[in-house]
């Protein structure tokens, strides 16, 4: 296989996480990518493919003459939201794998923190796309949406609540320890979390990612030219998107089994390609703009089996020494919602060993993109 | 108000089906497949689908309590629920919409407690706004 292993993540960049920062998206986009360039000893006119999201609003132009980047070969960008962040970087990683570019960066630069800047509340008065099903009945928000399939979870498998206030608190503790993450000052404890709004039932306002301004960039090469970079090198060892079968973005609730969706489907692929097997995994950062996502994809990736997640969660296992440390900045919740991006940087500084909460041996890494989205994931393995 | 746009060709029959009272699903004659939302033909076997009235009797498949902060359309009505409900003719067949006691009460009438998973709705199909109909569910007896 001509992908395994023949790139690596060299740099990571990233600005600080807040509220009402003062730089324009670009700025804050040029200023993560400039810092992911100095952190793998990149110059900066070396780049020569881009990658993004569709939401991204910083063009690709912009980007490369406002930092002096080199002639673009390979430019590429992926759609769903949350969905789309591995998929990004795995799209770039294809292309230096095959020849096409050399050195790629993957960003996404956002100011969310502004209530009116969320997507939802820009829902136009008659709706065209698929939401037409389900927002004229007052599901409006990606959180209802996500509700939905949480009480089903419950109806299940047991309440899951206590499990949700698990990942909300086991984040936070990660963010507290974390200098970089927006909450890093701000304890919590179960009290809080049951005390707190709610928001979609079962789903309370620490179930919910931040709404954060920042941005984080990745720098990828050849795991042959990474070992001449700054720092140690984080190898791509699998990658794969996925959209199942009949699925709908966000509300994929017309398929026999919701809980069987693009998910699924990216694990299946992604570990048909890997030389280590998900109980073998030492770290994972799992893509998590509401807490339930955390238990769904703990199953679809095939890190408990189905119905088993909320255990899994409650008897510590996220934790740091917990059986997967998952999030381990405080991920969405917690340090800080960059739309995952922050979450791939995480899995990097785990593997490379500066990472705030540093997991001792962490050598693999699951990141996942959004489950409830076509998505995508990455394997990540520490360089020998 | 939020309102589909409904000048959708393959979506006609749907539509017309509300407007008329009925709802009405995608069946393909192929593989046995029934479908929602629409599409353009069979999302199993990609064959042409036929347009099937069917009963509007269906079961709470999950539900959830929507609070604030919401769109103003909809803010003057929190807590409400919003279901999704799977029909009798399949589990292909889900429908997001609003519970309701009965024909024309509002969409806040009932709380969580009321309407537990599995509980029995049937359709009664109501005007949304500016000639557009979807089914609301009140509990079935």
């Amino acid at each position: 296989m001509i992908f395994k292993d023949s790139t690596a993540i060299v740099g990571v960049g990233q600005t600080r996480f807040g509220k009402g920062l003062d730089e324009s998206e670009l700025e804050l986009a040029c200023a993560a990518i400039g810092s992911a360039l100095d952190d793998a000893g990149i110059d900066a006119a070396e780049v020569d493919a881009l990658g993004s999201y569709t939401m991204e609003e910083t063009p690709e132009f912009e980007v490369a003459r406002n930092l002096g980047l080199g002639d673009i070969t390979f430019f590429s960008r992926v759609n769903y939201g949350g969905g789309a962040g591995p998929g990004a970087v795995g799209q770039v990683a294809l292309a230096i794998a095959a020849g096409i570019a050399k050195v790629g960066v993957v960003w996404r630069s956002r100011k969310r923190a502004d209530p009116t800047s969320r997507v939802w509340a820009s829902t136009p008065s008659v709706i065209r796309d698929h939401w037409k099903w389900s927002r004229p009945s007052g599901l409006l928000r990606p959180v209802d949406e996500v509700a939905l399939l949480a009480r089903r979870y419950s109806h299940h498998h047991g309440d899951c609540r206590d499990a949700l206030a698990q990942i909300a608190l086991q984040q936070r503790r990660y963010a507290n320890a974390n200098p970089a993450a927006m909450m890093r000052e701000r304890a919590m404890t179960r009290e809080d979390y049951f005390a707190a709004r709610m928001v979609a039932d079962p789903l309370c306002l620490f179930d919910n990612c931040l709404e954060t301004d920042g941005a984080v960039a990745l720098v990828l090469t050849r795991a042959d030219r990474a070992s001449d970079c700054r720092r140690r090198p984080v190898l791509i060892h699998a990658f794969s998107q996925g959209l199942a079968r009949g699925h709908q973005p966000m509300t994929d609730y017309h398929r026999t089994d919701p809980f069987d969706g693009s998910s699924g489907v990216t694990a299946r692929n992604l570990w048909r390609q890997a030389d280590f097997r998900p109980h073998e995994l030492e770290v994972a950062q799992i893509y998590d703009a509401f807490s339930p996502l955390v238990l769904f994809s703990l199953e679809a990736y095939g890190i408990c089996r189905c119905g088993e997640a909320a255990d899994f969660v409650r008897s510590g296992g996220l934790g740091p020494s917990g059986t997967l440390p998952t999030n381990t900045s405080g991920g969405g919740l917690s340090e800080a919602y960059i739309h995952g991006m922050n979450l791939i940087a995480e899995g990097v500084r785990q593997l490379r060993g500066d990472a705030a909460t540093p997991i001792p041996g962490a050598r693999t890494c699951l990141v996942t993109g959004c489950d409830a989205t076509p998505n995508g994931a990455l394997l990540l393995r520490a360089a020998a | 108000m939020l309102l589909p746009a409904t000048d959708t060709p393959h979506e006609e029959a749907f539509w017309a089906g509300l407007r008329d009272g009925e709802l009405r699903m995608q069946h393909c004659p192929n593989c046995g497949r029934w479908q929602f939302p629409p599409l353009l033909g069979c999302g199993g076997c990609g064959r042409a689908i036929v347009w099937v009235r069917v009963s509007g009797r269906g079961t709470i498949w999950s539900v959830t309590e929507i609070h604030a902060p919401v769109l103003p359309a909809f803010a003057p009505l929190v807590p409400y629920l919003v279901a999704l409900v799977e029909l009798d003719e399949s589990p292909t067949l889900r429908m997001v919409g609003n519970v309701l006691p009965a024909v024309g009460d509002a969409i806040n009438s009932l709380r969580l407690a009321e309407v537990p998973i599995g509980t029995r709705v049937a359709a009664s199909i109501e005007p949304l706004g500016e000639g557009v109909y979807w089914p609301r569910w009140r509990l079935a007896l």
